[in-house]
């Protein structure tokens, strides 16, 4: 215990390697529990479907009305980028992966996943369950990475008020709710906001969803998590990479292509070599630029 | 006459037998079930086997190995390297000490030594993590997670006297 204080990195990679070594045996244990969970959810759910299904044409069509909005305006917002040569974005790149072990005590939440450096796992990535940000990984072994999750008591992320902007740090306790601390004096909190990821200290790509403020809890702002951490079967590692600038959503950015899902209307981002033009042609006072 | 190869072979894969049930049990005690509040309170899975093996078969089961049980479970769960080494090691020598009274006794006393032993492993639990994280720590999960630890008893507990059966078997005409 003292030495886990001491020397982090010789113990961190014991245990890097001690995961290795058994992840086979819990990789093929971990998936029978795992069916067997999804059974008892299935049998749940299909009493359900019928409203289920409901919901989700409700909803289906309130979300197309919604991409109809994004389209437009990031198309808007692409040919503003590109007139005041705004610096690129980052571009998230995903690596879906098994949950293979997890805390399992009441003072530790943390979990392990079935990839690791050998698959492009590094230390500090962010992992998103389907909803929402789940936690980050702390240590990646050959075959296997270790994840902190955003309740465990180490965990301490930047984050932002999606409707005031105003920022603070998320502070894990142990308890399925962390909380916010490090808001400004004039910070405007309610019920029902929603919490992202800052971006701030560059651990995390900006704006990912965390969770939103269900309340005041002994003084402190309790954040409830999008994400069932105690469910989390199959999670996806969030990798860095600046974006091509002129990629968007009608592209498929984030690895999922609108035309495969079979919507309709997709429009085809602006060309890029017409928008650098445009650029130049503005930034030059209308006298038309020749390409170097 | 010396033992064949064979003969050594199976001796070896008898004492070994404490050692890998228990390691077992690790394991499985860090498999993510997925039901909902389930994690804080689960069950210390691999005390049980230790509790019955040093009562039984201590030669087998020692206090390194109690030890190096604990290191593995620390390693996967994730938890600070060490803490349950040491609840292992305290819970192993208090079952050890205690094993002229347990042993050959009851299934009953048995259990109730298995709820001493547990609640034991989880006050070291909270005592370790509210010295190592300097605040005091929530005891309900705790509590909760001593009781589900000797509710299993039983169950883990048979399978360990089936597997000690199985341990001390001998086919007629086989001597090891």
């Amino acid at each position: 215990m003292m030495l886990t204080k001491i020397d982090t990195l010789v113990v961190e990679d014991v245990r890097a390697r001690v995961t290795d070594a058994v992840s086979p045996v819990l990789n093929a244990v971990s998936r029978p529990a795992a069916t067997v969970a999804t059974v008892v959810e299935d049998v749940r759910e299909l009493t359900e479907l019928r409203a289920e299904n409901a919901r989700l044409e409700a909803e289906n069509r309130a979300l197309l009305q919604y991409q109809e909005i994004a389209f437009r305006l990031e198309a808007e917002n692409l040919s503003l980028r590109a007139l005041t040569n705004y610096r690129p974005d980052y571009r998230h790149r995903f690596l879906t992966a098994r949950v293979i072990a997890d805390g399992a005590g009441a003072f530790v939440r943390s979990l392990a996943l079935n990839v690791g450096m050998a698959d492009g796992i590094e230390s500090g990535q962010a992992v998103l369950g389907g909803n929402g940000l789940a936690g980050r990984v702390v240590q990646a072994g050959e075959r296997t990475a270790r994840v902190l999750l955003i309740t465990d008591f180490n965990a301490r992320i930047p984050v932002l008020l999606e409707r005031s902007r105003d920022r603070a740090i998320l502070v894990g306790d142990n308890t399925d709710r962390p909380h916010l601390t490090y808001l400004g004096e004039e910070a405007s909190v309610a019920v029902g906001d929603r919490v992202v990821t800052s971006g701030h200290g560059g651990m995390f790509p900006p704006g990912l969803p965390i969770g939103t403020v269900v309340g005041l809890d002994n003084g402190l702002i309790r954040v409830e998590p999008f994400e069932r951490l105690d469910r989390l079967e199959f999670v996806r590692v969030v990798g860095f990479e600046t974006v091509d600038e002129t990629a968007g959503m009608q592209r498929g950015l984030g690895g999922l292509s609108l035309e495969a899902m079979g919507a309709v209307g997709v429009e085809q981002a602006p060309d890029p070599a017409v928008i650098e033009a445009l650029t130049r042609f503005i930034s030059f006072g209308g006298t038309p630029a020749a390409a170097p | 006459m010396t033992p064949s190869l064979l003969q050594r072979f199976d001796r070896g894969l008898r004492s070994a037998v404490p050692g890998l049930s228990t390691l077992a049990f690790a394991l499985l005690g860090v498999i993510p079930l997925h039901l909902p509040v389930f994690g804080p309170i689960s069950p210390l899975l691999a005390l049980i086997p230790i509790y019955y093996w040093a009562i039984h078969r201590p030669d087998l089961m020692t206090f390194s190995l109690a030890f190096a049980i604990g290191l593995v479970h620390d390693a996967l769960a994730g938890a600070p390297l060490g803490v349950h080494s040491l609840v292992y090691l305290l819970c192993y020598w208090a079952a050890f000490s205690q094993r002229r009274f347990l042993a050959g006794k009851g299934f009953f006393v048995l259990w109730w030594g298995m709820l001493l032993v547990a609640t034991l492993a989880v006050g070291l639990e909270w005592l370790v993590f509210t010295v190592f994280y300097a605040r005091l720590m929530p005891v309900e999960p705790l509590a909760f997670r001593a009781l589900l630890t000797t509710a299993l008893f039983p169950l883990v507990g048979g399978l360990m006297i089936q597997i000690h059966r199985l341990m001390l078997f001998q086919p007629r005409g086989w001597r090891a």
